[in-house]
């Protein structure tokens, strides 16, 4: 179970003063956690050759620990549509869930899940590198992101 | 090491020996074997150097071994005890096609069958060359050839005896180590020369200049950027000075101060709260919650996950009836346990459950992100207002007439320029992201950490290049040791073996006084008056032999049986007496041909010996060779020697 971070990531975010894990500090799994959730928004899946080669970090960091089901749910959700798994196929949303579940894992997923995941991560950060400047501060990246999920483009890739 | 022969079988060989046995006890030191001539005495030589050897014959030299037209094979077999292990070695001969093929029974294997294949240990396959078996497996004709034939005879079988074979085995071990390194090396740098050496020395000297040089401009760089944020501060206070004595720009500015403090709490705030809410999906975005929650409740009307887990169909499996009734078997079984991979897993089923009642139950004030967010602009916007309003005074100053505060002004425009080139000069000179140094055009000549890492790639070829130069030059003196340790061992050897040669020709040959002067390649002979010597008789040549051999093989780490044919017969009855006298007790083995000639001055004299074993050999008929043992019928035998 780990996660790999996006290749270039980390300059795109240099800016931002990051830190050790607390709720005052944009740490590193939450640049993560931003790309993340633009990867599986979009349903598109980056390439591996998009990854760092190594592990960033092991596990959810505290803060995160209470989004393990809703998270793996995201990934669950994004993989059916990316699939085009049909909504009453049961059979087929079960094997998926098969898939991609390990309740052994701290993330609930299986090691297919968790790559996933980071594929996902990195296709995220393509686009916010597509469409954001490298931000100057954490309130304005904030602000950019917020308005990045309500832009036309992302409205237009979830209708 | 310590080989003896305990005997030997004939069958089909030539001289009539369709079937004989000769059975050695392994106490007994000396055999003397009477075989008339034409018996198979010569043949029983190169039987017994082809068996030591693993000799490769022709065909011809095959069929020359055959007893008879009509006989398809022949064997000789020996049996040998190498260091109390006994060993059986057979030579097949096949008169058909004139093959022929080695087999060995070894007492190591457990079952003691033969095998083909010559194989006795290893380290005797290195000393049976057949220039080397020639010495111990010896006949009188080769007497004349010690001195003369193969000119490196005398000195190679020193080296073979005395393992000095090994030390240029050695040699041979520190070029393959050497070579190995190189190899290594060559993986990483082709600098294994001099030249390699200087270019990767001169590289790494530049570099290190390069290094220092950056390190230079950093301190620069950074020293003019601390005392640019200095002035920076006090203009900043130069500034605020100025302002400040108007008393209404004061008052202003100590408002829009106040408000820019407060602008920074709040700011600080709403950031942190806005991260707090970004970091639950459900908040971050209506979209993903309706997503969430459409989830659960796909997975609810469809009732996922099933009640039905793959725990209940492996319980299944192992039942000899299933839930219906019906019997299961084998086929059932292995469909049902295939099928219930299908299904989910009980934790599985629980974790899924957790999951879909967190789904469902997502709830999420779906404003709450975008109003924080909101709030979070609108105070930005407001910071950005207050920098503009703090501005217009400083520029309502300066246009009722301040000049040294437009001066201020312009300095600290200026400051902040070069504040911005400095920064971008020292991201240059320090970054160490990838896409960042390429999107800056940084080499190991602008940018200290690539700088740094083509100084370790050139510590490291330096290092290897250097190492194996070392290396080489450490395997080069190791080798000189080694030709040194192989000259100085063969000349102390050489000289041990000659004077202790001469002194066993003091006893064989005193008329002459005929010596050994050198073990060059062959023996160097000399005489009393002459200083060399090369025409000698038969019997001297033997004397010489022997006292060679005797000399050479007796101090040597092998202890080797000495199988000799005809040692006396051209020796006069004077110089065999010694010959007989002096031999036998030189060998811890030895096996002796003779006829019945040579018994009178040279057979005669083991007579006395107690671990001696006598066989007489010969053809009863033109057929077939009888085999008689014990001294009463070897002493006897005249009256049947047939000559030829």
């Amino acid at each position: 179970m780990s996660f790999v971070f996006p290749l270039r990531a980390r300059a795109f975010f240099q800016a931002i003063p990051g830190g050790r894990e607390g709720a005052n500090k944009f740490i590193m799994f939450d640049q993560y956690y931003c790309c993340l959730m633009v990867g599986l928004d979009a349903r598109r899946l980056g390439d591996e050759g998009d990854l760092e080669g190594d592990v960033f970090v092991n596990g959810y960091p505290e803060d995160y620990k209470s989004q393990v089901d809703i998270i793996a749910g995201l990934l669950i959700d994004a993989e059916l549509e990316r699939k085009g798994i049909r909504t009453e196929d049961k059979l087929s949303i079960e094997r998926e869930m098969v898939t991609l579940l390990d309740p052994t894992s701290p993330t609930h997923l299986s090691a297919a899940g968790n790559k996933l995941l980071s594929l996902y991560a990195a296709e995220g950060f393509r686009l916010i590198h597509d469409r954001m400047l490298p931000p100057s501060s954490l309130e304005t990246f904030l602000v950019a992101y917020h308005d990045w999920w309500n832009s036309e483009q992302t409205r237009a890739w979830s209708s | 090491m310590e080989i003896r022969v305990l005997g030997w079988r004939y069958e089909n060989i030539r001289g009539g020996l369709r079937d004989a046995t000769i059975d050695i006890e392994s106490s007994c030191r000396w055999t003397l074997i009477q075989m008339p001539n034409g018996t198979g005495k010569t043949t029983t030589m190169s039987l017994f150097r082809a068996v030591f050897s693993n000799e490769a014959l022709t065909a011809d030299v095959v069929r020359e071994f055959r007893s008879a037209d009509a006989d398809e094979t022949g064997l000789f077999e020996t049996q040998l005890l190498v260091d109390g292990k006994p060993f059986r070695c057979q030579l097949r001969l096949d008169y058909r096609d004139g093959s022929h093929s080695y087999w060995t029974a070894r007492s190591a294997l457990r079952e003691g069958g033969l095998e083909e294949g010559w194989l006795l240990p290893a380290e005797l396959r290195r000393l049976f060359h057949p220039d080397f078996v020639r010495l111990f497996v010896f006949d009188g004709e080769l007497a004349k050839e010690i001195r003369a034939v193969g000119k490196e005879r005398a000195t190679q079988a020193i080296r073979t005896l005395y393992r000095l074979d090994r030390l240029k085995e050695l040699h041979q071990q520190v070029i393959r180590v050497v070579e190995a390194q190189q190899e290594r090396a060559a993986a990483i740098s082709t600098a294994t020369e001099q030249k390699g050496v200087r270019r990767w020395l001169n590289q790494l000297t530049a570099l290190n200049r390069t290094k220092e040089l950056l390190l230079h401009e950093q301190t620069r760089q950074q020293g003019r950027q601390a005392a640019l944020e200095k002035r920076k501060t006090f203009i900043a206070a130069q500034i605020s000075s100025h302002i400040e004595q108007d008393d209404q720009l004061k008052q202003r500015k100590a408002d829009l101060d106040e408000q820019r403090r407060g602008l920074d709490r709040d700011i600080l705030e709403l950031t942190l709260h806005s991260l707090g809410l970004l970091r639950s999906p459900a908040r971050l975005h209506p979209r993903i919650l309706a997503r969430l929650q459409g989830l659960g409740d796909r997975l609810n009307k469809l009732k996922l996950p099933k009640t039905v887990s793959e725990e209940f169909f492996r319980e299944l499996a192992q039942q000899n009836e299933c839930v219906c009734g019906r019997t299961l078997g084998d086929a059932e079984r292995a469909a049902i346990l295939d099928g219930a991979q299908r299904y989910l897993a009980d934790d599985q089923i629980a974790v899924i459950n957790k999951m879909k009642l967190m789904l469902r139950e997502s709830v999420a004030n779906e404003q709450e992100f975008t109003s924080v967010i909101q709030g979070l602009k609108s105070k930005l916007r407001g910071l950005r207002e207050n920098q503009k309003s703090q501005d217009r005074l400083e520029i309502e100053r300066v246009e009722a007439g301040d000049t040294e505060l437009e001066r201020l002004r312009n300095e600290l425009r200026t400051i902040d320029g070069e504040l911005q080139h400095i920064a971008a000069a020292l991201l240059k000179l320090t970054t160490k992201d990838m896409s960042r140094q390429t999107a800056l055009g940084c080499s190991s000549e602008n940018n200290l950490p690539k700088c740094e890492a083509e100084i370790k790639r050139c510590e490291l070829k330096l290092e290897t290049a250097t190492k194996t130069r070392r290396f080489a030059r450490q395997a080069d003196v190791v080798k000189q040791l080694l030709c040194s340790i192989e000259a100085i061992a063969l000349e102390k050897l050489r000289e041990r073996v000659r004077q202790a040669t001469n002194k066993k020709l003091e006893v064989l040959a005193p008329s002459e006084g005929l010596r050994v002067a050198r073990i060059s390649g062959s023996l160097e002979l000399e005489a009393n008056k002459l200083a060399s010597k090369s025409s000698v008789s038969e019997g001297q040549s033997l004397a010489v032999a022997y006292a060679f051999l005797t000399s050479l093989l007796a101090d040597a780490p092998y202890r080797l049986p000495f199988i000799v044919d005809s040692p006396a017969v051209s020796l006069d009855i004077a110089v065999r007496r010694e010959v007989g006298t002096l031999i036998p007790d030189l060998f811890g083995q030895m096996i002796v041909f003779v006829i019945s000639s040579e018994r009178a001055g040279f057979a005669d004299s083991f007579y006395e010996r107690q671990e001696t074993k006598y066989f007489t050999l010969w053809r009863e008929s033109q057929e077939v060779t009888q085999v008689r043992t014990g001294l009463p019928f070897f002493q006897q035998f005249h009256a049947q020697d047939v000559e030829v």
